[in-house]
Order: structure tokens, then sequence, then C-alpha cells
């Protein structure tokens, strides 16, 4: 059951490969939504006219974006001489299917093809695949964690180095994959046999050292980019200022997604004497909707300790850290786009306590245990996925600039 | 140290490497201040900047946006710097005496409280009780030469709880400020 065969592969990953993301995308086409609205205008930009900065950091310019995403469509549209908005299109559309390949190639080789495929599914049909089909830079780095992975998988320490590398310069989550690697090298060390675990500590750190003239390559190369241009390396972080309403953003804002998010979930539950449904939908803010996801995220990340999968456990915590000390509570999905651990974690949970259901037969208080459990995993499921519809057709549909952009 | 490098000479250049791209972007990178000064206007003696006019003249630190006729301050150490005008202030005044008035009002909980001024590079600094509703304050302080920067920090005993769904922690109202 494991294995598939590849008429049986194919119809399953049509389903989720092809239509979920599309259908979003359609969603928001008839929501009259214009097409790649926000951030999507300011990467058309850089691939029309290239980067401009008139040295006024109280004006929002297209400097504030890393070149990563854009430059993929400017060689797509140079290569096939389409216009931006097409290739915006088929690179958004392409990254979705590398990512999902490379995650599909990466996982079967753990928990089998089927059950990879419905990883896979789950994925596609989460609210987030929006950030595939809208013409942000998600897509890109989505493939780019896929290749990573799979090039670790393949032990290619220097092409996953370089995939981090553009990565970097494509959104700066892409520093989640650093940890990972670092773990590899260091499970490589242990895995000799020859070295303590401080030892091969120690060897991972070296070797991460000597790693990182690859890793820095391509930062190394934009910021030079930008001190020849515009006489600053880290222009644009300064940009950010008019993006910021005046405040001098700093690394670590007082921690407010946190605080945000628990203070709203109290007043949230003031509310008395209107149905359930009303009231988590008709009220959910987005400081709740970010609690439910990080939540959740946290919830499953020890499974994969369980199961050994530290690549998977680490990748997952630097997420949600990433997304604790950026304290941008608002755009939720562009930190869980690379959650793609979420359903690998549910599936392999629910495949563990499925299998333990099943082969009980006796003992009954164990079986009702273990029923409720089920029970209770689905139901957290089933409103894991409510939420995310109401995420799309009421965000999309009332507040789109807040949520979506 | 052998068990731990395989290849020392090779640690040595990328660790070199490493170094040598931080300190390019170290020497090679400007602050968000260096971009607020450079687009800054001077100030001259005797102007009153109103929070209408401040966005290009007053460079402001833990403010908020501009509300209905006034700027919330949102941290207890608030900053208002600004560019003074060399050679007016200079021929106004032969000592290079600077003022700087603020006209504040404090949230309830802020009113009887004390409230300390520095004014830098100098570091001259007062305090003031604050009064009930709309005031003015006033520090000054000499330069022996006018700098091109001068900021006056406001230190509040505390601020307000923070707003549900809003992260403002209010102390004192902005409404103007001038300069003699």
């Amino acid at each position: 059951m494991n294995n598939l065969n590849r008429k049986q592969l194919g119809l399953l990953a049509i389903y989720p490969l092809l239509l979920s993301p599309v259908l979003f995308f359609l969603i928001w086409l008839m929501l009259g939504k214009p097409i790649y609205d926000w951030d999507s205008g300011w990467y058309r930009n850089i691939v029309v006219y290239g980067y401009n900065f008139n040295g006024d950091i109280t004006v929002e310019q297209n400097i504030a974006f890393l070149p990563g995403y854009p430059l993929i469509i400017k060689v797509i549209a140079v290569l096939f001489g389409l216009n931006a908005v097409v290739a915006q299109l088929i690179v958004c559309l392409l990254g979705y299917l590398v990512g999902s390949w490379f995650f599909f190639k990466v996982i079967s080789l753990r928990i089998g093809e089927y059950k990879s495929a419905i990883v896979v599914m789950i994925w596609s049909l989460m609210p987030f695949s929006i950030y595939f089909m809208n013409g942000y830079s998600e897509s890109v780095l989505f493939a780019l964690v896929g290749v990573f992975f799979y090039f670790l998988q393949r032990g290619s320490v220097v092409s996953a180095s370089i995939v981090i590398s553009y990565g970097l310069i494509t959104r700066p989550h892409a520093m989640a994959m650093l940890p990972v690697l670092f773990y590899y090298l260091y499970r490589v060390e242990h895995c000799k046999g020859v070295f303590s675990w401080y030892q091969s500590l120690g060897r991972a750190g070296v070797k991460s050292v000597e790693l990182a003239p690859i890793i820095i390559i391509f930062p190394v190369i934009l910021t030079i980019y930008w001190y020849l241009c515009f006489g600053d390396s880290l222009v644009n972080k300064n940009i950010y200022y008019a993006w910021s309403h005046g405040v001098t953003p700093t690394l670590v804002q007082k921690f407010n997604s946190i605080a945000g998010a628990i203070s709203s979930i109290f007043s949230g539950l003031q509310y008395s004497n209107i149905l359930i449904y009303k009231k988590f939908f008709y009220t959910l803010s987005p400081q709740q909707f970010a609690a439910f996801f990080l939540v959740t995220g946290l919830l499953l990340t020890p499974i994969f300790l369980a199961v050994k999968y530290y690549d998977f456990f680490i990748f997952n915590i630097s997420i949600v850290i990433l997304w604790i000390i950026s304290s941008d509570i608002l755009n939720v999905g562009r930190h869980i786009s690379l959650m793609f651990s979420i359903p690998f974690a549910g599936v392999i949970a629910l495949d563990v306590l499925i299998s333990r259901f099943m082969v009980m037969t006796n003992d009954k208080t164990k079986m009702v245990l273990y029923f409720f459990v089920l029970l209770t995993g689905f139901i957290y499921l089933v409103s894991f996925c409510l939420s995310g519809i109401h995420f799309i057709w009421f965000a999309i549909r009332y507040l789109n600039v807040e949520w979506v952009s | 140290m052998r068990v731990i490098f395989d290849h020392p000479f090779r640690f040595a250049i990328s660790f070199s490497l490493i170094i040598f791209w931080l300190m390019f972007l170290y020497s090679t990178s400007h602050t968000t201040d260096y971009y607020l000064y450079r687009i800054a206007k001077e100030v001259t003696p005797g102007e009153i900047i109103s929070w209408r006019n401040d966005a290009s003249k007053l460079i402001l630190k833990g403010w908020s946006n501009a509300e209905i006729d006034f700027r919330w301050s949102q941290n207890r150490q608030v900053e208002i710097c600004f560019k003074p005008d060399k050679t007016l202030f200079r021929q106004l005044d032969s000592n290079g005496e600077l003022s700087v008035t603020l006209e504040i009002a404090p949230i309830p909980a802020l009113e009887c409280k004390e409230v300390q001024f520095s004014l830098s590079p100098n570091g001259a600094t007062g305090s003031a009780i604050i009064a009930c509703g709309k005031s003015f304050y006033a520090i000054s302080s000499q330069f022996e030469t006018i700098p091109d920067i001068v900021c006056l920090k406001i230190i509040l005993p505390f601020t307000s709880k923070e707003n549900l769904g809003n992260y403002r922690q209010l102390g004192i109202m902005l409404y103007s400020v001038a300069f003699k």
C-alpha cells in the first residue's frame, strides 16, 4: 500500500499539484480582485524598471524587495518573450510544482509514496496555497526549500548551500535552512562513529564555516551591487522605514505577535449568546488566527522528535522562531506557507493513531481512550481546515490589504 | 584540535572571507538616521513647527503618526531631533544659545509627575512637573558651535498600559515645537 504504481500516483498528483492553487487563484479573480496587486506589483516593478532608490526612505520604493524572485521572472520573460505578468504567473506555478514535487520525493523515502501524496494533497488544500499563486515570492522559496531538503537527502552539501544562498536573496525566511544544514553536518560527523558528540559538534561548526563562502555568495554579490548603485551595501534594510510608519525597525520588537495574539484571544472570549460558528468566524481577528496556527505548528513539532525526523523538527522550530521575532502577525500565511511540516506531522500522527486503534481487539478502556484522542485530532483538523476556508473567503473578500498583502 | 580541523587552511580562508564581508558591510552601510538627517530641512530661530508640518523638519523617534491635532508618545523615552540653521542661529545669539519649547499635554495619570529633558550633543538636562492639560515647557543650552543635529530626549516616569489590539503605549501628546 505504501508504494503506488505510476497511474495511481499520477491521478493522486493531478488534483493537489494543479487544481487547488489554481482554484484559489480563480476565487481571487472571481471576487473581483486585481491580478497581482500589492507586493506582486513591487516585484513586477523590479522586473520592468530595475531597482530604484532616490535616497528618501520615507517613500516606499522597490529596493525593499529582494531580487531572487524577480530575477527568475526576468529570465523567463526574456527567454520566452513574455510580458512580466505572464512570466510572474508561470514562475509562481512552477515554483509551487517544483516545491511540491521535491517535498514529495523527500518524504516518500520516509513514509512511502501513498502517504506522501496525501501530505502534498492536504498541503495544496491549505488556504495558504493562495500564496503560491498571488505573485509573491513564497512559491520560489517553497521550491528552494524543497530542493534544499532533496539535496541534503542525497548528501550534496555544496548544492544545498548554493540553494540556501539563493534563498537568502529571495526571502529572509531562507535562514530557517541554516540550522538544518548545521544539523546535517553534525549527523554526518557523528555517524562516522569516531568522534564524541561534542567533537562532532565542533567539526560541524568548522564545516559550516568552510561552507560559508558558498552560502553567502549571492548575498555578497547583492550587497556589492547595492553599494555600487546606491552607495549603501544594506540599503534594503533602511527603506523598511517607509513601511513602518516612522518607527525605526528593530530585529526583535518585544514579541508583539505573541502578546497581541494572547490578549486578543481573551478579549474574543467575552462574546456570548451567539452561535459558536458566528462567534468564531465573524469575530476572528488576525491575532487569533496567528495564535491558532502558531499553537498548531508547535503542537505538531514534537511528532518529528518522536519519529526522529530531526531535520524537519529543526526547520519547523526555526520557522516558528522567525515568525515570532519578526512580529509580523498580519501576514500569517506568508509564514505558514513554508510550514509544509504541518500536514507531514499530521499524517504521521494520524497514521500511528489509526494503526494502534486497528490492532486493539480486547482492551476496551484503551480503545475508548484512543477513540477520543482520534476524535480530538479529527475535530482539530476540521477546525483547522474551516478556519482556512474562512481565511480564503472572508479575508480576500473583506480584509485583503491587511491579510493577504 | 586535529580532531576538529581536517583542513585548517581552508577554514582560515573561509573565516577570513566572512570577516572581510562583514567588515565591508560595516564600512559601506548607513543607518536609518543617516537618511533621515539627509532629507530633513533646517529649522530657523523663531520657527514654530506644529503636528501638521513636522514631517520634513523634525526627526521623531518613538512617536505615533499624526492624529487629529497632535502626536502620541509611544515609549517611555522619546526623541525629537532637528537640523538647526547654523548661520541664522549664530547671527541671532553669539553665545550659541539654542532653546526648544514644547507644547505638550499628558495622559491624566502623568499629571503632576516629573518629566526629564535632555538636549544632545552637549547633554544639557532639565526636568519639569507636568501640568494638567496643554502647557509649554522650554529647555535651552549653549553650544560652542551650533551642531549639525540636535536631539531633545524626553524621559517619562511611565506610560499607560498597552492598548488591546493597538500597540501604542501612551504618555504625552505633542502639539508643537518652537525654536529660539
